[in-house]
């Protein structure tokens, strides 16, 4: 099992450190602060690549947008031991009113009932919103945006059409976890709102690395890696979920004898992280 | 072009079961289940080659991709911790991986759908297994193995890939209603195992050997 270094110790050394002050400048503090804060949220991103963390921290920082998981904006997840950078819907709309270029941009649900007339050439719909619409079930999800020129557009899709395309991109969402399955609502949202930037709105530089770098892992600049939107063996997809299975005895286990009932089926560091760490703590407390 | 040893030549315990099929001819000792599949394994082997039914299908991917799944819900039904076992075994003869290894030797078979789980008997499942899993005691020197059949929920891709197929038969508004075919949280989950013990025997494992020596001379000697 190798020795991987802690995020704050790459942070720390000095060429990482230069690197973070050339893009940020005197944002420098606050970005390591924000960074730390999100590993220290997450512990499963500690048993990510140092870099990957930081490339996917550092987009999120060079387009000024939070990376706390609780303003959903952008986002830091784990994937298979390297960071995936993903935008929210809020990060999309929130890029879209800074280029000053628009005068709306909203996403909605659509509930039963609610759509009047569809116009599918033009993509005009019409609706009725409803008054007590939140006990109607959800049929869709609307983005619209309207540019300051009088330019408008929406963009429609119905639940069937968001998860075929969750299905179609993530391959999490197809083994059945992941914030697809999770969140369907924030990656409908953000669905619906990217496609409808990405078709029809102005492209200004921030919002065309924020569509190039969502939901892939920051290798270096320009440089995007799409892991979840690639198709994977049955072999790979079973021990995937095999090393979960085992994440979740060790977390779960109580004791130290529980604990080791699992010790000769370990075979990645990553759980083997997991694994030496609980024992320690239960270790401890005996 | 790959050279292959041959005369040291080591079979999966999967592959035994074709191997003892007995032959119809009294001068031969191989069937011809047995030179089928040796002759699609001096294939794979020699050439690279694999039919892509195999590789593909639908049963085996699922097999694969639930055994986590399966294996969790033993847990749940037997209240006992089971885990993948990742070590290959081998002997002079046979090479494999036990599913479960541990006190018990566990070999999980994870069902298509109900159809075919209500359709497993013991002495099906006798018939179809009990040489893979003679294979994995003789690999464990242990005496005893379980083979546990497991209903579980099939993954959304496999069901996707089902329903698209299903899409070129029927109308779009009548294929939602065999999505229920793949899933099967409404069953209880006690009633969706079914597990058999079989017991070592050293007679067949003799066989077993003599029909290897065979099937290595067999394979030595085949030719495009």
């Amino acid at each position: 099992m190798e020795n991987r270094i802690t995020i704050k110790e790459y942070i720390q050394s000095s060429a990482v450190k230069t690197r973070i002050k050339e893009l940020l400048k005197d944002r420098e503090q606050q970005f390591i602060i924000s960074l730390l804060s999100a590993v220290n949220t997450n512990s499963s991103l500690s048993l990510c690549s140092p870099q990957s963390v930081m490339n996917a921290a550092l987009t999120a920082a060079s387009m000024d947008l939070p990376i706390n998981q609780n303003l959903g904006f952008a986002y830091i997840i784990p994937y298979k031991g390297e960071a995936q950078f993903q935008m929210g819907y809020k990060g999309f709309i929130q890029l879209a009113q800074r280029s000053g270029q628009f005068k709306t941009i909203n996403v909605s649900d659509v509930r039963q009932g609610e759509i009047v007339k569809m116009d599918r050439l033009s993509g005009e719909i019409s609706f009725d919103w409803k008054e007590d619409r939140l006990k109607l079930p959800v049929i869709g999800f609307i983005g619209y945006m309207e540019l300051t020129n009088g330019f408008k557009k929406t963009l429609y899709m119905t639940i069937e059409e968001l998860k075929a395309h969750g299905l179609r991109f993530s391959q999490t969402m197809k083994k059945g976890y992941g914030l697809w399955t999770s969140d369907f609502e924030a990656m409908a949202s953000k669905t619906v709102i990217k496609l409808l930037l990405a078709k029809y709105a102005p492209l200004t530089v921030d919002m065309a690395k924020a569509q190039l770098a969502d939901q892939s892992i920051i290798k270096g600049e320009g440089e995007f890696e799409y892991v979840d939107n690639q198709l994977e063996l049955p072999e790979a997809v079973a021990k995937e979920k095999e090393k979960e299975r085992l994440a979740k005895h060790i977390k779960d286990s109580k004791t130290v004898e529980e604990l080791e009932m699992c010790t000769d089926f370990i075979i990645d560091d990553e759980t083997k992280k997991l694994y030496d760490e609980k024992l320690k703590k239960l270790s401890v407390k005996k | 072009m790959k050279i292959i040893d041959w005369k040291t030549y080591k079979f999966h315990p999967s592959g035994l079961n074709n191997l003892l099929t007995n032959s119809r001819k009294k001068d031969e000792v191989l069937s011809e289940t047995a030179k089928s599949y040796l002759r699609e394994l001096w294939i794979k082997e020699v050439w690279g080659r694999e039919k892509s039914d195999m590789v593909g299908n639908k049963f085996t991917q699922k097999g694969i991709m639930c055994e986590t799944d399966s294996l969790s819900l033993i847990e749940k039904v037997t209240g006992k911790k089971y885990f993948k076992n990742q070590k290959q075994l081998d002997n002079d003869w046979i090479i494999g991986t036990p599913d479960v290894t541990g006190a018990e030797l566990v070999d999980v078979k994870t069902s298509w759908d109900l159809f075919t789980f209500v359709a497993v008997t013991e002495a099906q499942a006798k018939k179809d297994y009990y040489s893979q899993v003679l294979g994995y005691m003789w690999l464990l020197d242990q005496k005893k193995a379980i083979v546990m059949y497991c209903l579980v929920n099939t993954p959304e891709i496999l069901i996707t890939d089902d329903l698209y197929r299903l899409s070129f038969k029927l109308p779009e508004d009548q294929i939602e209603k065999y999505r229920t075919n793949y899933i099967f949280d409404d069953i209880p989950e006690k009633d969706r195992i079914k597990a058999y013990a079989f017991e070592y025997d050293e007679t067949i494992i003799e066989e077993i050997k003599k029909r290897i020596e065979y099937a290595r001379e067999f394979l030595q000697n085949q030719t495009l």
